[in-house]
């Protein structure tokens, strides 16, 4: 009776194995693999309106230990894709909802925000090979990374946004999960083609007002001043 | 994976303290080395001596490790792991997953933990004393039905689970109740195999499919997942 009713149980566990979610090591964000930085040197290049242009101004720097100053986004698409370089392209990857934090101890570096070693992905199968990338930005864009988007892909909540705001994206690497248990794939190191992408870029995503344009908008308000006066 | 150990100074230690009417300690020492070749891949092993005080991590290591190898240590009761990193530069030589210092992680004999090297061609080497003296047996209590205790024998006993009776001679994982599973750890597959004790198996193993199988074989100093299918008590004799 106990041999049937494990029988069953066997049945139950390989059709649950036939759509099993593979999981990954969430937890680890060794540094030779996996850092980030903020340059406000150039625009990103995923905005369509002045994507990769210089910005004269800023500079680059590890991102800070603020605690929540910054979000990392798991991202996974089906395996062979590259680096989105246009926000619908973006838009086609699936978001795992595993996210991580800057280190409030040390600066550029990541800690695990929810997902864990072992972690399971909902959407991603065992034994079935993926591309994945993490998505940063600074928390002004968005306190998760469904709003951060909607945020880009808005110039007037673009315009909104206090401080400048950052986005960027890792490297693309490839994992094939191999089961359901922990630790889970690993996403950074060096075996296979993982992450590995130190120094992640998060650039500048909001505007920069230029000295010139001040200028001129110091002058136009003069003008008016002057107009008043006159009246 | 690994593995030297003790034998002739095992035999040697084990002949002498028979013959001698228990006047000397009977501590037996020995040392095991355990490669983690692949850097970033995920080894499950377990330190199979006592090591110096209390076996915390730098008394175990050293300063062998490479900066950011990350060990994970498993919580039964919480059901999750928790991590560190190796770090020279930490005054603890250890940091917490935020990278901020933290007190260096226990690994107790007994106890499994993955180990993640940073760099390759590493080789650790335990050094230490068996856990117990000859002519005693150790008790680890797997209470709690369903849980998942990662653990390791505490005597450096490697080849089949079922070899040995509770006074020595192998592992002896032979008394676990019908249907406990055994999951054993590949670093090269990145997965666990999973085996089902079965007492009507010609084996009294089963694999996942309920097939049967061999039982599970271990090296010394490698750890594994046990979940009981019931309260039982696994005894090691030496």
């Amino acid at each position: 009776m106990k041999k049937i009713a494990i029988t069953v149980f066997s049945v139950l566990a390989v059709t649950g194995a036939a759509f099993a979610q593979g999981t990954v090591n969430f937890s680890s964000f060794v540094p030779t693999y996996i850092t980030a930085q903020t340059n406000s040197t150039v625009f990103s290049p995923l905005m369509p309106a002045n994507g990769g242009q210089a910005t004269g101004v800023g500079g680059v720097a590890a991102t800070s230990t603020a605690a929540l100053g910054y979000y990392y986004e798991l991202l996974f698409t089906a395996s062979g894709a590259v680096k989105p370089t246009t926000l619908s392209s973006l838009g086609t990857w699936t978001d795992s909802t595993f996210f991580a934090n800057d280190s409030t101890a040390s600066a550029g570096r990541l800690i695990a925000g929810n997902g864990t070693a072992g972690t399971a992905v909902t959407g991603m199968a065992v034994g079935t090979a993926y591309s994945v990338m993490l998505a940063g930005w600074s928390v002004n864009l968005g306190a998760n990374y469904a709003a951060a988007l909607a945020t880009l892909n808005s110039q007037s909540a673009l315009g909104s946004v206090v401080g400048p705001g950052f986005f960027g994206l890792s490297n693309v690497g490839q994992v094939t999960p191999t089961g359901t248990g922990s630790p889970g794939v690993g996403l950074f190191g060096n075996t296979g083609t993982l992450i590995n992408s130190a120094n992640t870029q998060l650039d500048l995503v909001t505007p920069v007002p230029e000295p010139a344009t001040m200028v001129l908008a110091g002058l136009g308000g003069l003008s008016l001043l002057a107009l008043r006066r006159k009246k | 994976m690994k593995k030297t150990l003790l034998i002739a100074a095992a035999a040697l230690a084990a002949s002498v303290i028979t013959s001698q009417a228990q006047v000397y300690s009977q501590n037996i020492v020995g040392y095991v080395n355990t490669p983690t070749p692949t850097s970033g891949a995920q080894y499950l092993i377990a330190v199979p001596f006592k090591v110096g005080v209390s076996n915390g991590a730098n008394e175990v290591f050293g300063s062998t490790l490479p900066d950011f190898s990350t060990l994970l240590t498993w919580s039964t009761v919480a059901n999750n792991y928790t991590l560190y990193y190796s770090d020279s530069t930490s005054p603890t030589l250890w940091d917490d997953s935020n990278f901020a210092p933290i007190g260096a992680p226990k690994l107790p004999v007994g106890q499994g933990f993955f180990l993640s090297p940073n760099g390759v061609n590493i080789t650790n080497t335990f050094v230490g004393a068996v856990a117990i003296n000859v002519g005693t047996s150790n008790v680890m209590s797997l209470p709690t039905t369903g849980a998942q205790y990662l653990v390791s024998p505490v005597v450096p006993y490697g080849g089949s689970i079922t070899n040995g009776t509770g006074t020595g001679g192998g592992v002896n994982l032979n008394g676990l109740p019908d249907f406990s599973t055994v999951l054993v750890w590949s670093a090269v597959a990145n997965n666990y195999t999973l085996y089902y004790s079965d007492s009507t198996s010609p084996t009294l193993w089963d694999d996942s499919n309920f097939a049967p199988i061999a039982a599970p074989s271990l090296q010394v100093g490698q750890a594994f997942f046990i979940s009981p299918n019931g309260s039982t008590t696994w005894t090691e004799g030496l």
